[in-house]
């Protein structure tokens, strides 16, 4: 059934909103009018009650004596008879349904108000409540990718780096790999008896600090249990609050999912961080984990929550955060720093995550683990993750050290070629940052563009697959001023989304400050940062100067020459150790955790 | 009662400009100011003084993570008395 | 429900309460008349015009008084404000009149407790609902209006203004203004009976009709006067009508003598521009013979004053006070009917009320 529609700007400024909804109606077939901004109010009233409208919408923003103006207004329909045969509607920014029912109108559409809810109004349709609860599918990034290689030589030369590793890794295991067997008995077990023995072995080749904790509840400094109480608070919270208005991150198909780091410490905190960063929009998180972590032998178990950056990898505390997300929100854990690589892409795949973060390289040479125990547990790790359907994020924060984006660049291909022989998913992560190599040598010195363009320009002329700039981009641009971090996070946002790269992680606007963890606000700030920087780039590009042509050119050939170098060596281990991947000079040092480990 | 600052849910930012002589002056004057809004100690995040004044980005956390939140446990409180 | 037939003639009293501006004391005029009513074991009933009694006002941001309902008392207010009361009620009735806030519904208190009043806002959904309320045998029937609208009130039987210094801070203009608004009550009620309320009618010989409403402007006033004869006594207009509309008539009908212009109610006349224009109208109208008149004639009762205001002071809205003895005498000689200050004791507005 067609209606007939008055839409009357009382506003002589704020007219567009009206605008749009009436285009909205007349696109669904009905019949509106506009009248003209300024009328004088008994003009209004007599077009009203000449028209017989089945609506009449009204358009003003509030402001001093407004509400009376309106209530004022509604009174003149009542006496003339409009009210009769006509519903009244105001729509406006702050009209709630409280605002509307006091001036008198019969329905008030507000900042929160959708389209469909007011054509919905129109026609006479229930109004399903469509703006509560999240209502989106989990997104799948790296199905479409080939992992086919474009250039020939790259692809020899990484074959046979990759062959050699996985030979010389062959036989070989680590106290990581045995625990994350025995990890996977634990949470498949459901006797008591039997679960009790299989911890003995777990017991037996991990850190006594970690036994402690897990037997004797004599945690490290800073750890402590959630109490039930707590996880009680925490479920209702959760059953009580729902995201209203869910927003979109994205203004076209091709701009990024955007990712955001979670670590706080406290699973209760991040849960909460989570939902709130959900409906912003944010589509995935990744779970950091303290870095002490890395330098002990076996991991904690239970609800445990942390003082300090990082929240602990514990089975209970993954299964939590993955079943409080929700379902659509894609959830990656950092697993390839550290003596439990292993252990930990097993319990995050156990747990429903749906990726994890490995890297041999950098987690050898920027994190401090042994580059023979990584390798070893690194493999196992790529192909625990492939059974568990799980895509690997490889970061490429070594670069931060001081590592040329070359050297950075090639290690990431290296497990990426890892990865495919290994039946998993790999996706590439080269920063968006002014690293140091980049401070020193000025690749930036006219704009932060061409190089970041001339990094995945080379990535794509070598390999077909997912590229995640992170972690997190804008690293190193940031300063402590809010207005300045949010920019920073924006501009290099909407540099990966003219790039129409796969994901990108974002930091808050708090991330250069380092005396205290990050708060929900800054959170928000950067995720409304970057929706503002979709919208505004749509599905227009940004022109790098030729500069980046020659960039991408010069990245190929050191990224070649590298691996040339890598391939020298008799195996990789003992190329991270020569120096081929980042040396001492760049910044970086073969790890020390784990040495002479290998079984 | 629950106090408004309770229901923070972890910090509590200050952007301000204050006037002041130096960079020094800026400094005291942003902790004091901290302390007149009875926030106790607060930290300095970001402070660009300019020659009129300083440009402050001011924090108090009112939570850090592994506290206890009074903002969750006070949920609990509220449903319990409207049942 | 047991009736409890206090009143004299047995008739159930319909009471408006209408605030010239927000914060003028309305909510608590009506918290005074509901308390005083229910001490006095009458029945009685309570709906509002649109939203009203909420804790914080909407658009000051200051708190307000919401109302207190007592046992037994019949409420219609809107579904979603059910969902915030402290009262304990019976569902017993949901109509299927819309508002922002939900369908109406009709309670009945069981224990006491506070509501916001958020009923039907239109004149005639408010006379739906008044119909329903009637079959609960009530006394009274209190009507809480909403921000300066008096539209729907047209049909009550007598009307409580309440005003002060949050309409405006200047008593003279406050004492002028109720003068005018008395004049514009004081005036009679049409012999006339059986019109059409549907188009406007020349009461001449024959009742001659105009597809019209209302008279809003020169062109309406003209096509009006036009149908007028020697032997015209009356008009009568249903609907609306605006100060320029009845400006262009009385010129357009050259003092003709002694007409009438039956409006529907003195909140016609009301709504025609301020108060001070529309009773200087009426004055003018007067000296040219145009006696104006009403349909239906709801009896100004009493005013009330508050001398509280906000003030705006840096983006911040504070409590501030006229001179409250000053206000009260200003207002109270300028007007026939009885004042009160409401805070300080009027202890026979009621029995005002119900006589």
């Amino acid at each position: 059934m067609k209606k007939r529609i008055l839409c009357v700007p009382l506003d002589p400024v704020h007219d567009v909103g009206i605008k749009i909804i009436r285009n909205e109606l007349d696109k669904h077939g009905h019949k509106t009018e506009l009248l003209s901004p300024d009328l004088p109010m008994e003009e209004i009233v007599k077009h009203a009650a000449f028209g017989k409208y089945d609506f009449i919408f009204v358009s003003r923003t509030l402001g001093y004596g407004v509400a009376e103006l309106l209530a004022r207004f509604n009174d003149y329909l009542d006496a003339a008879g409009v009210r009769e045969t006509s519903r009244i509607v105001i729509g406006g920014k702050p009209i709630t349904p409280e605002l509307a029912a006091e001036l008198g109108f019969d329905k008030g559409f507000g900042a929160n108000s959708t389209m469909d809810e007011i054509i919905a109004y129109v026609e006479g349709k229930a109004i399903e409540s469509t703006t509560v609860g999240l209502k989106r599918e989990k997104k799948n990034f790296t199905d479409k990718y080939s992992y086919k290689f474009h250039n020939k030589e790259i692809e020899s030369l990484l074959s046979d780096i990759s062959d050699k590793v996985i030979s010389w890794a062959k036989g070989k295991t680590s106290d990581g790999i045995q625990r994350a067997e025995l990890r996977k008995e634990i949470i498949h077990s459901k006797n008591e008896q039997e679960k009790e023995k299989i911890y003995k072995k777990y017991n037996a080749i991990s850190d006594p600090s970690i036994v402690d904790s897990n037997q004797k509840r004599q945690y490290i400094k800073g750890v402590r249990k959630v109490t039930d109480e707590e996880l009680e608070q925490l479920n209702l919270f959760l059953t009580q609050n729902h995201p209203v208005a869910p927003q979109k991150i994205q203004h076209h198909d091709k701009h990024p999912l955007l990712f955001k780091f979670l670590g706080s410490g406290c699973p209760l905190l991040d849960i909460i961080h989570g939902k709130i960063c959900e409906r912003w929009g944010i589509d995935g998180f990744l779970v950091i984990n303290p870095s002490w972590e890395a330098r002990y032998e076996g991991l904690l178990d239970g609800y445990l929550t942390h003082e300090n950056d990082g929240t602990i990898t514990s089975f209970s505390n993954i299964n939590l955060l993955r079943k409080s997300l929700d379902p659509s929100t894609l959830l990656t854990v950092r697993a390839h720093r550290g003596l439990n690589t292993p252990e930990t892409v097993m319990l995050a795949g156990e747990a429903g995550a749906d990726m994890v973060k490995i890297n041999l390289v950098y987690g050898s040479l920027g994190a401090g683990t042994d580059p023979e125990r990584l390798a070893v547990d690194g493999i196992y790790a790529i192909k625990l993750a492939g059974e568990h359907k799980m895509p690997f994020d490889i970061p490429g924060n070594d670069e931060l050290s001081g590592v040329p984006a070359w050297k950075t660049l090639a290690g990431l291909l290296i497990n990426v070629m890892l990865g495919i022989k290994l039946s998993a998913q790999p996706i590439l992560k080269p920063l968006f940052c002014y690293g140091p190599h980049i401070v020193i040598n000025g690749q930036m010195k006219n704009n932060y563009i061409d190089y970041n363009v001339a990094k995945i320009n080379a990535l794509r002329q070598i390999v077909d697959s997912p590229i995640w700039p992170g972690e997190p981009i804008a690293f190193m641009t940031q300063t402590e001023e809010r207005v300045q971090a949010a920019n920073a996070n924006s501009y290099h946002a909407a540099l990966a989304a003219s790039l129409a790269v796969d994901a990108i992680t974002v930091a808050s606007t708090d991330e250069a400050y380092s005396r205290g963890p990050i708060c929900i606000t800054s959170r928000i700030d950067t995720i409304r940062a970057v929706t503002d920087a979709f919208r505004f780039l749509g599905n227009a590009d940004f022109a790098p100067t030729q500069q980046a042509e020659l960039f991408t050119e010069e990245i190929i050939t050191k990224i070649t020459e590298v691996l040339r170098e890598v391939n020298k060596a008799e195996n990789l281990p003992q190329a991270i150790y020569s120096g081929c991947l980042g040396n001492k000079d760049d910044g970086a040092y073969p790890g020390k955790f784990g040495k002479g480990t290998i079984k | 009662m629950t106090t408004a600052l309770e229901k923070v849910m972890d910090a509590l930012d200050i952007e301000t400009y204050l006037v002041c002589k130096d960079a020094n002056e800026g400094k005291q004057l942003a902790l004091q100011l901290g302390r007149e809004m009875n926030l106790g100690d607060i930290d300095i995040m970001y402070e660009e003084y300019d020659g009129y004044g300083m440009r402050v980005r001011l924090r108090k956390y009112v939570y850090r993570p592994s506290n206890h939140y009074n903002w969750l446990e006070s949920k609990n409180k509220d449903k319990e008395q409207g049942q | 429900m047991i009736k409890n037939n206090l009143l004299a003639n047995d008739s159930l009293r319909i009471i408006g309460i209408v605030g010239t501006a927000k914060n003028t004391g309305k909510t608590t005029t009506l918290s005074f008349l509901i308390q005083d009513a229910f001490s006095k074991r009458y029945s009685i009933g309570v709906t509002g015009i649109g939203y009203d009694g909420e804790e914080i006002d909407t658009i000051t941001m200051l708190p307000k008084p919401r109302l207190l309902l007592e046992k037994n008392t019949i409420a219609a207010t809107s579904e979603d404000c059910l969902k915030v009361t402290t009262a304990d009620y019976k569902l017993l009735e949901t109509t299927n009149i819309v508002t922002p806030l939900g369908k109406v519904c009709i309670v009945k208190i069981i224990e006491p407790g506070l509501m916001v009043i958020a009923g039907p806002n239109k004149k005639f959904e408010l006379a739906r609902v008044i119909k329903k309320l009637k079959k609960y045998d009530l006394d009274i029937i209190f009507i809480d209006g909403s921000l300066n609208r008096i539209a729907p009130l047209a049909r009550v039987d007598k009307i409580i203004f309440t005003t002060g210094a949050s309409r405006n801070t200047d008593i003279d203009f406050l004492a002028k203004e109720m003068k005018e608004i008395g004049l514009i009550f004081q005036q009679e009620k049409t012999k006339f009976n059986g019109l059409d309320q549907n188009r406007i009618q020349i009461i001449s010989e024959q009742i001659r009709e105009i597809d019209l409403v209302s008279l809003l402007d020169e062109d309406d006033a003209n096509l009006v006067a036009q149908k007028c004869d020697n032997n015209t006594r009356a008009f009568f207009v249903p609907g609306m009508v605006s100060l320029k509309g009845l400006k262009k008539f009385l010129v357009a009908i050259k003092n003709k003598s002694s007409l009438e212009l039956i409006l529907d109610s003195p909140i016609t006349m009301m709504l025609s521009g301020e108060p001070s224009e529309a009773a200087a109208f009426i004055k003018t109208a007067t000296a040219h013979n145009l006696k104006i008149t009403y349909c239906y004639k709801p009896e100004l009762t009493a005013v009330t004053i508050n001398p509280f205001y906000p003030l705006e002071r840096n983006f911040h809205f504070n409590t501030a006070y006229v001179d409250k003895e000053f206000l009260f005498i200003q207002v109270r000689n300028a007007l026939a009917v009885p004042v009160f200050n409401i805070k300080e004791g009027s202890v026979n507005l009621l029995e005002l009320c119900i006589n």
